[in-house]
């Protein structure tokens, strides 16, 4: 629905979502947000607006003629409570979006959940650091490096001003500085950071966990292009362990559950499910992007060790076998199988002969 | 997609979001790619860069800018500084390995409760020194590591483990060389040399946590490698295989006395073992030792015949260094196994023996004791001449070394021994029942000197001298009761008798009564 801004009524000016220039349009379904242009229109609604469209309605209309304080009140609240939700949808929805390389289209949606979050929590609040570091993110992924600098020292200047800030947000704030000082070449910078990222990573889930596990791979990709590859050998073998022994587990518990008749099957599946370790979307896609591109390297490797390849293999066949998707586990099953021949360790290729089985089973 | 190059900036963001994007707003703002966050603290870029124009105005802030590190170093632990310091060179298995180790120590304090020893220790992340040793010496071994020199990883984390020794920490050395273990696994080029010495290592850490069952299992692959290569030597010029040898009979020997309580089959089997390893070190005085405690186990287990065997190849190991205390202490068990087994003449040929050597040697203890047993043995047999003798020596030495519970016991058995010599003439006298017996029991009674056995003036009084052995036999056979309440007039008739002996003694036997 197109719009002049000559038309608007006094003293209020209609602002584009994305770029804060007058709009010209108007989304014919919330009636709350205006756009510039079509092209604006169409990115956020790629987005993140299909998905808040409808709920940004209530966030946006001029607030009623309540006659009572109570009422005014807990109005308050109610929008209070829905921003906060919003906060939490915008943000996983730009997560997802991060792991799937979509980083353009991740920008709205960052944006919005740091619009809602400022609103409920004020500028100083360490609750908008998860908004900057995807935002910042999405600029490393993007190749605005000035932007995305602007955004993590924001953040991290957030984070030191709240001592109490827990390890977790850390680690992602250190694993993001060292992500943007690699693209810019800094690899020295790059390392303390991605160093600060383990340790605190280390503090919070220990050394051998796989949200661990991405400092020590990012960091065995600063070393790989410093050159470095024995210590980078090293730590891509550590990032494989730990993914490895994490599927491993996962896929034990799964194949011991019995086969049991269809009926009454899916029910214990799910019960069993309840109780395993599991990997979350953000995880899987990690999953797939780490042990792809370690593969890809071992594979490039002139002078690699045969159990290194093996390893790998059988990590991403396990991978693939979780996601359920069969032929590609059978496929590295079997590329794991011919690495681990002539091969000394023998209950990895035991392990590995005993996983093709069950796939064969499936 | 080329829309979303321009980000807005935040400031119409913050307005936005409570009245929809009704709000004031700068048409003519130039399209900013970096929004810069809105108000609040500056975004870190420019600050600084103001900051360093005071710097060069002012002189009194002519300090040194402080380089990002130098900042976190201030702010952080030193742990923190530490761990980021190695992982920033690459070295992350170190890291992990220091990171396990401080969080192992950490819980295990937790579980021991803040009322427990551990708690007031200083915890390791603490003390700086030692972080920076385990630091210097792991990322050695992990550089040694990547180039595949294992001899070096092993040496590497040795040293860690005789720092720790040294320094106190008996976990972190425990560690260490438990690590050492695993590493000489790895190590392939020298024949399993440092395996040996790893075994060796971890077996004696755990001897010293009274892991003993543990530690035998090390010793005995210790002994398994050492076997095979018997031309290693030690730094001090042992070779392995004696080593080896020597730690498994201790360790069997140590085993072997705390199962005594428990199992006498088992101990007898421990005690054999470390036997026979002592016999393969070629160590004489350990070899001897060995036989020595088999020989009394097999004694106490009732089996007197192995027990003789290995009692006399310590005999003859002690005589061959011409140790008298060892030959002492292997005549008296022997001694004592024949006096069990009930061959009195081997036993009182080697008490006497026994007392040669001891006499010899001038050792008065075992003088003593050799005299005391001596003086029983014949006290038992019936002749109380020998006895009294024996008990005489055994408590005069006694009292010249002052030991009061020695001087007891030898004093009651010495009046023990007296007063049976002297009850086959009291109940000669007795029995005889005419007037010179009974006038000679009556001057005994007053001045306590044995005259029994003198004849009677008279030659017909010397009649019923036969049946005085009989009650005599009696009393040996049966309880020494009886003896006991003679005893202190005997002893009281000695004393009189000697009345060279020092008036202290006198004293003594006196305040008894």
């Amino acid at each position: 629905m197109t719009l002049n801004p000559l038309a608007n009524p006094k003293g209020i000016k209609l602002l584009c979502e994305l770029c804060q220039k007058p709009a010209f349009i108007q989304c014919t379904k919330c009636r709350v947000t205006y756009y510039c242009g079509v092209e604006h229109q169409k990115a956020d609604w790629l987005g993140i607006h299909e998905k808040i469209c409808q709920n940004l309605i209530p966030l946006r209309q001029s607030a009623p003629f309540l006659p009572s304080e109570e009422e005014r009140q807990s109005r308050e609240r109610q929008l209070q409570t829905k921003k906060r939700t919003m906060i939490d949808l915008t943000r996983t929805t730009g997560q997802k979006l991060l792991f799937e390389g979509k980083h353009e289209q991740a920008v709205p949606a960052a944006m919005q959940s740091l619009r809602f979050a400022i609103d409920v929590h004020g500028l100083a609040s360490i609750e908008l650091v998860p908004s900057y570091l995807i935002l910042g993110e999405a600029s490393i992924g993007l190749g605005r490096l000035e932007q995305a600098e602007e955004y993590l020292a924001q953040a991290q200047w957030t984070v030191l001003k709240t001592p109490e800030c827990s390890n977790a947000i850390k680690s992602k704030l250190y694993r993001n500085l060292g992500l943007l000082y690699a693209a810019k070449g800094d690899y020295d910078d790059a390392l303390r950071q991605l160093a600060n990222d383990i340790y605190h990573a280390s503090e919070e889930f220990g050394t051998h966990d796989i949200r661990t596990s991405g400092g020590y791979y990012h960091m065995g990709n600063v070393f790989f292009r410093q050159g470095r590859m024995d210590v980078a050998d090293t730590l891509y073998r550590q990032v494989t362990d730990i993914w490895y022994t994490h599927l491993y587990n996962i896929v034990k518990v799964r194949t011991r559950t019995p086969p049991t008749p269809k009926g009454v099957g899916p029910l214990i599946v799910e019960m069993f499910d309840e109780q395993e370790d599991t990997l979350d979307e953000a995880q899987e896609a990690e999953a797939v992007q780490v042990l792809n591109s370690v593969y890809d390297m071992r594979e490039h490797q002139t002078s690699r060790q045969p159990e290194d390849m093996a390893r790998v293999c059988h990590a991403l066949a396990m991978l693939y076998y979780v996601l359920t998707d069969i032929s590609k586990a059978k496929e590295f099953g079997r590329k794991a199988v011919v690495a681990s021949e002539g091969n000394p360790d023998d209950t990895l290729s035991r392990s590995i002969i005993e996983f093709m089985k069950n796939c064969d089973r499936v | 997609m080329a829309a979303a190059h321009t980000l807005p900036p935040i400031q119409g963001a913050k307005r936005g979001g409570n009245t929809g994007l009704i709000g004031s707003m700068k048409h003519s703002q130039p399209v900013q790619f970096a929004p810069a966050p809105p108000k609040g603290p500056p975004s870190g870029r420019l600050k600084p860069l103001q900051k360093k124009k005071i710097i060069d105005k002012d002189p009194a802030f002519s300090q040194p800018v402080l380089t990002k590190r130098q900042t976190t170093a201030y702010r952080n632990s030193y742990k923190h500084n530490l761990c980021v310091d190695m992982l920033q060179n690459g070295y992350h298995l170190s890291f992990c390995e220091l990171f396990a180790l401080i969080r192992r120590q950490e819980e295990s304090r937790q579980q021991a409760g803040p009322e427990s020893l551990t708690w007031s220790m200083s915890l390791l992340k603490d003390q700086h020194e030692k972080l920076d040793v385990l630091k210097l010496h792991l990322t050695r071994a992990e550089i040694a590591q990547r180039k595949g020199d294992f001899q070096e990883v092993y040496r590497a984390r040795f040293e860690l483990a005789r720092y720790f020794q040294s320094a106190g920490d008996k976990w972190l050395a425990d560690h260490f060389f438990e690590t050492c273990l695993d590493t000489s696994n790895l190590v392939t080029n020298d024949g399993g040399k440092m395996q040996a010495e790893g075994y060796c290592n971890v077996a004696l850490a755990q001897e010293e946590n009274a892991e003993y069952y543990n530690a035998a299992e090390q010793f005995e692959a210790y002994y398994n490698l050492a076997n095979q290569n018997k031309d290693w030597t030690t730094a001090d010029g042992i070779s392995f295989y004696t080593d080896a040898c020597i730690h498994l009979a201790r360790i069997y020997t140590t085993i072997g006395e705390r199962l005594e309580q428990e199992d006498l089959d088992l101990m007898l089997e421990y005690l054999t073992k470390a036997y026979n390893s002592a016999k393969e070190s070629h160590k004489q005085e350990l070899e001897g030792e060995a036989a020595y405690r088999l020989g009394l186990a097999a004694d106490n287990a009732g089996n007197s015949e192995t027990a003789l065997t290995h009692l006399n190849t310590y005999l003859e190991i002690c005589r061959s260094f011409d140790d008298k205390e060892g030959i002492g202490k292997a005549c008296d068990a022997i001694a004592k196994t024949f006096a069990r087994q009930g061959r009195v003449e081997e036993s009182i040929e080697y008490l006497k023996q026994f007392v040669t050597v001891a006499e010899k040697s001038g050792q008065e203890h075992a003088y003593s004791k050799a005299c005391h047993n001596l003086g029983n043995i014949y006290n038992t047999l019936g002749k109380y001449d020998e006895a009294t003798k024996y008990f005489d020596k055994a408590y005069n030495l006694s009292r010249s070394m002052g030991e009061v519970s020695s001087i007891n016991v030898n004093r009651v058995q010495y009046g023990v021994a007296m007063a049976h010599k002297m009850l086959s003439g009291v109940g000669g006298h007795i029995v005889a029942n005419h007037l010179p017996a009974l006038e000679r029991l009556i001057e005994w009674k007053s001045s306590r000197v044995d005259d029994f056995d003198k004849p009677f003036p008279e030659p017909k009084a010397e009649t019923p001298k036969p049946p005085t052995p009989e009650p005599s036999q009696k009393e040996n056979t049966n309880a020494s009761a009886t003896s006991e309440q003679q005893e202190p007039q005997e002893e009281d008739g000695e004393a009189t008798r000697e009345a060279t002996e020092t008036s202290m003694a006198d004293t003594e036997t006196t305040a008894q009564d």
